[in-house]
């Protein structure tokens, strides 16, 4: 794919992406709301009878799994174009190939920290600033890296 | 006892997750910007280059 075109489809997918993200933050403020009101009683999903309200937001709890899987996917094909943009505009020396910068996301203790290396360098690359190992990262990547990992395992613990 | 600790982890779960959901919309608001701001470096930065090459 030529640079021009890869753009174009880059700036498609952000589109994309952004709408997924937005779509993915309401459904998290239900879920969060959805909890909250478990805590204060008012709905009670462990219930042999349960009432209208908790009914609904038990089918808005399963509806947010497709949406969780199809902001990953939306996503992730803006990771992966945006790291080929790179190569196709003449960035040999990447670290990350598009595949990986995509696929760190599902490797076991890797997937810590490989997914973020790989965001920095496209975040640096893209803004003509220098990669260096160790070197200081964007402050809005550290605050969503750090929401990211803290809120999983938060999730996680919670399940 | 059993009851009172097992309502303990309930709610705990609970609250984990409503923290857990709390940092989750951070991060995905996080990730809009910086969608946003790595396409708009690309269409300047990448496409300018091109032009100019």
């Amino acid at each position: 794919m030529e640079s021009s075109q890869g753009l174009g489809a880059l700036a498609a997918r952000k589109q994309r992406a952004v709408i997924a993200l937005y779509i993915y933050l309401a459904a998290t403020a239900v879920f969060c709301l959805g909890e909250i009101l478990e805590l204060a009683g008012v709905i009670d999903m462990n219930a042999l009878q349960l009432s209208t309200l908790t009914t609904i937001f038990a089918f808005l709890y399963v509806a947010q799994l497709p949406v969780v899987i199809g902001c990953i996917v939306i996503v992730a094909m803006w990771i992966h174009r945006a790291h080929a943009s790179l190569l196709e505009a003449g960035h040999s020396d990447l670290e990350f190939t598009p595949g990986w910068a995509v696929g760190w996301y599902f490797i076991p203790i890797a997937n810590l920290f490989k997914p973020f290396q790989a965001m920095k360098e496209l975040w640096n690359t893209s803004f003509g600033l220098t990669n260096d190992f160790g070197g200081e990262a964007p402050f809005d990547l550290k605050v969503w890296w750090g929401c990211w990992i803290v809120g999983n395992i938060a999730n996680w613990q919670s399940a | 006892m059993s009851l009172d600790s097992d309502l303990g982890a309930y709610q705990i779960s609970l609250i984990l997750g409503a923290i857990g959901s709390v940092l989750s919309i951070f991060g995905a608001y996080y990730l809009i910007g910086i969608i946003r701001e790595i396409t708009a470096a690309q269409e300047q930065g990448l496409g300018l280059e091109e032009v100019f090459a």
